[in-house]
């Protein structure tokens, strides 16, 4: 079918919330295109709108939502004033959904099969036994083994990542001209999201439809799309080719969240961080929106609202001096000697302190084996490793690798079946409270969620001072000074000491949580998915402040995380774990560009295939230290 | 203070806790307040309709029931708020020990009071009454016994659902003893939910204590008692039927009132 | 898929059955120790106060009370298991036909009464849902609040007044005479059944309520809607599936609020249930009778729990699976 128009197109759409708060705009004045057969990328952190956008076009906002302008074309149509019933012909038949959280997607009373048969049951008027032959097809489309019996078997029964190939084949079941993907991949592992992105890859050949893929992944975005727009506070602030928009931005803030996000295959000593500013402080009416945190703001920036101007080569920006932004180009390397200087005196570089020092941990055959339904589900088994003084050792796996038991067994959070945990050789092979005050003094733990990690009836002085008092940090006295001090060193203001949990945002109560771990100069820190839950904006500055402070304290890190960059760029040394087990121990430059166990290669294959297709900013100059390794080819 | 300003919004909650307002003063003060005694007969005036001398008119032994209206509410409220000050504090210390100590000891905890929630309050109430005496003490200890599990479920779930936050586990590594942990760390925060429980359950007491009077296993005559008096009332309901009626509403509008907060509480 | 299930959901119900027994003799024991270990004199009680002291003595071994509380435990549980429970101490018949016939009698109340409450329940729960936030939502809400809490007595009284008294249209006294049809039955059973009625309706309606708000919320609803199905399908469908499957237990439990309720009901309306037998028995202290009513009571209870956990386990297809030994 020859297109003379697009697929979809919106207007210049606006959606508003009904908030306690009063009227809250989630998205202004948005307008995009999707022609049949291309791929348009929707590229936001937390509160730029872009779920609400797929929601928007699907016409299914929460109940204090609404539409408060514009129109969303489909074909001809337009589909705001359309009734519900009207709405229900076209959804699931021309325009598809797929979430982000495939085991909340699919109802957990009926069989995975006929969740895909109804949808051929309501479009097409099948009967049973037609509409489960086509419900087969569709579920061996999607790669699931023995589609026959896959039919019959319930949600629950199937894996994150087989959910989503089901909730897949619902959405392509009657070959739709409009897919709109919401975080598809979000909350699965790396190497189930490979599978599934190569999923779309093959499915892609397979239809014309026009796809709206919505992520704050920008190298996922990266390597689907051919155009993107990237959200900011409900607006689009830059729109374009996809190499374009990643490789030559023409607006600050894409410059800006391209600038924070740590580049792959490079570590910490050859280039900081460049986070965002934090955006306190609201632009005042009628300004740009990006205002307070921008970097190439000016007078009229505070006037002045900009519209959607052309820039670069094929780009829109919203903004002023997008000339200037596009002549700037990628933002630029600090060289490691930058670093030293504004770390301050006595840090040293690079490699850490003296690593003949004897080991600060030392890790024996610890094992840890949980019981349930009359099963043994063996947690960790016999790992074993050490980690000195300075040193970062990054511990990496997917779901189910038991990083996060070891952590803990480690932390005296859990207590290991077998094994014993050896810190600066004391045994503190027992729960935390049993161990001495120098012992828990000298081990601290930074944990992932913000939200949970202060208690939320305590105000932060009664944490922090707590936290002082417990472990008989230093003199009593001095405490208020101390506290001081603290609140410097991660950037916090002297007035947080008053507040409660709740009113600061979540970055913010992870650098208090930060200030927590540090406040009795630990040896060592845990730190478990410090950055996960964080914007990536938010994820730059808390990864640089947990550098500057382990060189300024001389801490060693145990670092989880399923990010492999996030790993790469901090580590000194890789642990790699899988189903319990340690499959690979070793420098980090080695692991990362010679691995030996087949999993880590697995592992590390499914990152550098979507990494290696991204067109990143390039380093403006190639740092020429010894630890740099060259980024693996794209395949 | 954030309550206050809320109960400003809605007008239900405003008189429901007027209503309780009242009765609580009345409770106190309605020896100032009646006009005639409570167990005062005069038996010249049996079975009169309301009047102007007798604002509820007058029952089978002539006793004024404006008066022991106004009488029966201090045994009504100091009962049932004994025994759910009681009950709560019996249930909240169950349910905390069972969430912190998990494993056997929770699990018989919870088996036990699965076993004893299985049951009517009433038949339970009425056949221990029966046996060891109606008296106020029994009362409220009963009351307090039926009433406990409900609320140490609760409080169990309240306290595991923070149980597994990580500033638990915080203080886990700085070494902090399970009472600090479960008193300064968790308790702050479930405060809320314990308001609301013991709201919820002095309705459910005040439910039970009106019952069991009325069965004649709670206040015994002649204590003016609001079930006693609608349990007594009843085989005159045809000739005077406001000897029924007027405690009947009474127990109604207080319940209703308490409820109504409770609700309002819980949003 | 049924069948392979089956013998695993069997062995589940052999086992639940089985555990419910040992409660049931855990029970006993305590109904008994609490019944027994009284103060005051049953002799005082059975011959009046005047009676002497060696008439006194003479009844409590004539009733055997004089033997260990071991002794008459199994006494008392022998007895009840072959069938022979001994006679009421007041009227001096044998219990056992006693109970069956008001048992009988509050069954018919009973189930006539869920009948209504059920439907009644349910249905008004999934309108305030499926209306939330709007004016039926807000009445029902409204309404069930002040039903669930109002004493059964109060209420019944207020239902007399004005059906019985001001409007004769039901007799106030649920006595019913011999060779009364069914509908004439159904006559005298209207007052009683509305009278303990709104306590249970009012529990259902809100549970249903917040069950089909939780559902109507999650996930796999939007995307029932989303893949284009019917608003009355995705209700149905899905949404119903979910919601109503936890109403089975919280029905379950209605049973004993029902239970407690008879016993007032009964008492207000005069009707010849076990609950009014329960509350004659407790009023003179008449032990043994006592003990089997709370006896068969609990448990009528405990097989309710169990049907209801059976159900359950039955349509919710997590649980079975667990159940009949993992995945299938």
């Amino acid at each position: 079918m020859t297109e003379a128009g697009p697929v979809l197109q919106v207007e210049d759409l606006s959606v508003d919330y009904r908030t306690g708060a009063g009227l809250v705009a989630a998205i202004r004045g948005v307008s995009l295109a999707i022609a049949s057969g291309e791929a348009v990328g929707l590229v936001g952190e937390s509160g730029s709108g872009k779920t609400t956008l797929g929601m928007a076009i699907m016409r299914y906002l929460p109940a204090n939502g609404q539409i408060t302008g514009g129109c969303i074309r489909y074909q001809d149509t337009d589909l705001v004033p359309l009734t519900q019933r009207e709405l229900s012909r076209i959804r699931g038949n021309h325009i598809a959904m797929v979430y982000q959280d495939p085991s909340g997607a699919l109802n957990p009373s009926l069989r995975a099969g006929e969740q895909i048969a109804e949808v051929y049951r309501a479009h097409l008027g099948l009967n049973r036994d037609e509409a489960r032959g086509r419900a087969e097809g569709m579920l061996e489309l999607v790669g699931l083994p023995e589609p026959h019996r896959a039919y019959d078997r319930y949600p629950h029964q199937f894996s994150g990542g087989q959910k989503q190939r089901i909730v897949i084949s619902m959405a392509l079941a009657m070959d739709p001209n409009l897919l709109i993907l919401d975080e598809p991949t979000t909350g699965l592992d790396v190497t189930v999201e490979s599978d599934i992105m190569q999923l779309f890859a093959d499915l892609r050949a397979k239809t014309s439809a026009a796809i709206l893929f919505i992520s704050h992944d920008i190298g996922l975005v990266a390597s689907v799309c051919e155009r993107v727009g990237v959200l900011y506070r409900g607006e689009l602030v830059e729109t374009g080719d996809t190499e374009g928009v990643f490789t030559h931005p023409t607006n600050p803030y894409t410059r800006g969240l391209l600038a924070c996000r740590v580049p792959p295959g490079v570590s910490k000593d050859s280039r900081r961080l460049e986070p965002l500013p934090s955006g306190d402080t609201d632009a005042p009416v009628g300004a740009c929106l990006f205002e307070p945190r921008c970097a190439f703001r000016k007078p009229r920036c505070r006037e002045q609202h900009p519209a959607l101007y052309p820039a670069g080569s094929s780009q829109h920006s919203r903004c002023f001096f997008h000339e200037e932004v596009a002549r700037a180009g990628p933002p630029t390397v600090t060289a490691s000697d930058g670093r030293a200087a504004v770390t301050g005196d006595g840090a040293a570089t690079g490699d850490g302190a003296a690593a003949g020092d004897g080991a600060l941990l030392e890790v024996r055959g610890l094992r840890k084996v949980f019981r349930a339904q009359g099963r043994d589900l063996v947690a960790v088994a016999d790992a074993a490793f050490t980690l000195g003084p300075g040193r970062i050792l990054g511990i990496v796996g997917e779901s189910g690798s038991g990083k996060t038991t070891l952590a803990r067994m480690i932390a005296g959070l859990e207590v290991p079946d077998d094994g014993e945990v050896i810190l600066s050789g004391v045994d503190v092979t027992k729960p935390a409270n049993k161990r001495s005050v120098a012992s828990r003094r000298s081990l601290q733990m930074v944990f992932q969620h913000p939200d949970g990690t202060l208690n939320p009836s305590h105000r932060i002085r009664q944490i922090l001072r707590r936290q002082m008092r417990k472990l008989d940090a230093g003199d009593v006295a001095r405490h208020d000074e101390t506290l001081a001090e603290l609140l410097r060193a991660v950037q916090l203001a002297p007035e947080h000491l008053d507040a409660r949990p709740r009113e600061l945002s979540g970055g913010q109560q992870q650098r208090v949580a930060i200030a927590r771990a540090f406040c009795t100069g630990p040896q060592l820190v845990i730190l478990d998915e410090p950055t996960s839950s964080l914007d990536v904006s938010v994820q730059a500055a808390i990864l640089n402040l947990l550098i500057d402070l382990q060189r300024r304290e001389q801490a060693s890190y145990l670092l989880i995380s399923h990010d492999l960059a996030v790993v790469r760029y901090l580590a000194d040394e890789i642990l790699v774990m899988h189903d319990g087990e340690i499959v690979e121990y070793g420098p980090a430059a080695d692991v990362f560009e010679s691995p030996q166990d087949p999993y880590t290669r697995t592992l590390l294959s499914a990152v550098t295939a979507r990494v290696g297709q991204a067109p990143l900013a390039a380093p403006a100059t190639q740092p020429e230290t010894a630890d740099e390794p060259r980024m693996p080819d794209p395949a | 203070m954030r309550h206050v300003r809320a109960l400003r919004h809605s007008p239900g909650v405003a008189m429901a806790l007027l209503v309780l307002l009242v009765w609580v003063v009345i409770a106190v003060f309605w020896p100032q307040l009646v006009p005639y005694g409570p167990t005062e007969q005069e038996l010249t005036s049996r079975y009169e309709p309301p009047s102007a001398q007798h604002w509820l008119g007058t029952d089978n032994l002539g006793r004024d029931i404006f008066s022991r209206i106004l009488a029966g509410s201090r045994s009504v409220l100091i009962v049932s708020v004994a025994s759910t000050t009681l009950g709560v504090a019996i249930g909240t210390a169950i349910g905390l020990c069972a969430a912190f100590y998990r494993g056997k000891v929770d699990e018989l905890l919870m088996r036990s009071l699965d076993l004893l929630m299985a049951f009517p309050i009433i038949v339970i109430a009425s056949v221990v009454l029966a046996m060891l005496g109606p008296s106020r003490l029994n009362l409220v200890v009963v009351i307090a016994v039926m009433l406990a599990p409900y609320n140490a479920r609760v409080v169990r779930s309240a306290v595991l659902s923070w149980r597994d936050r990580d500033f638990v586990a915080a203080a886990r590594m700085r070494g902090e003893s399970g009472a600090f942990i479960l008193f300064r760390e968790l308790l702050p925060n479930i405060v809320g939910t314990l308001n609301v429980e013991y709201t919820l359950r002095l309705a459910l007491s005040i439910f039970a204590v009106a019952t069991l009077s009325f069965l004649g296993f709670g206040i015994q005559p002649p204590t003016p008692d609001w079930g006693l008096m609608v349990s007594e009332g009843r085989p005159f309901y045809q000739i005077a039927p406001w000897v029924v009626v007027a405690p009947a509403a009474a127990i109604a509008s207080l319940i209703v009132a308490i409820n109504v907060v409770a609700q309002k509480l819980r949003s | 898929m049924a069948g392979s299930a089956a013998p695993g959901l069997l062995r589940y119900f052999a086992k639940r059955l089985g555990v419910m027994l040992l409660l049931l003799t855990l029970v006993s024991v305590l109904i008994f120790a609490m019944v027994e270990i009284l103060p005051g004199d049953i002799g005082n009680l059975i011959l009046g106060q005047y009676a002497t002291a060696e008439n006194v003595e003479q009844v409590r071994r004539d009733l055997g009370l004089d033997r260990a509380l071991y002794v008459r435990y199994a006494d008392w549980m022998g007895g009840f298991l072959t069938g022979n429970w001994g006679d009421s101490w007041r009227l001096g018949t044998p219990i056992a036909p006693l109970i069956a016939g008001r048992l009988y009698n509050s069954l018919i109340l009973a189930s006539v009464a869920f009948t209504v409450i059920i439907p009644v329940g349910v249905a008004a729960g999934i309108a305030s849902a499926l209306r939330r936030g709007k004016l039926t939502d807000r009445v029902i809400n409204g309404v069930s609040v002040v039903s669930i809490t109002i004493p059964e007595f109060v209420s019944s009284m207020f239902l007399i007044l004005f059906f019985s008294l001001l409007l004769p249209w039901f007799p106030s006294s649920a006595r019913i005479p011999d060779g009364a049809g069914p509908l004439e039955t159904l006559w005298f059973l209207v007052l009683p059944i509305v009278a303990i009625s709104p306590v249970l309706v009012g529990y259902i309606a809100r549970t249903v309520r917040a069950s089909m708000v939780t559902e109507l919320e999650a996930d796999y609803t939007r995307t029932a809607v989303l893949k284009g199905l019917g608003f009355r399908t995705v209700i149905t469908r899905h949404v119903l599936r979910n919601a109503l499957l936890p109403a089975i237990t919280v029905i379950a439990n209605q049973i004993a609020w029902l239970i407690g309720g008879l016993v007032v009901i009964e008492n207000v309306f005069n009707y010849p249930g076990i609950g009014q037998l329960l509350l004659q028995a407790a009023l003179v202290q008449d032990v043994p009778l006592l003990e089997a009513i709370v006896l068969i009571l609990a448990a009528v209870l405990m097989l309710s729990n169990l049907a209801a956990d059976l159900l359950y386990t039955a349509f919710n297809p997590r649980v079975r699976a667990q159940v009949a030994g993992g995945a299938a």
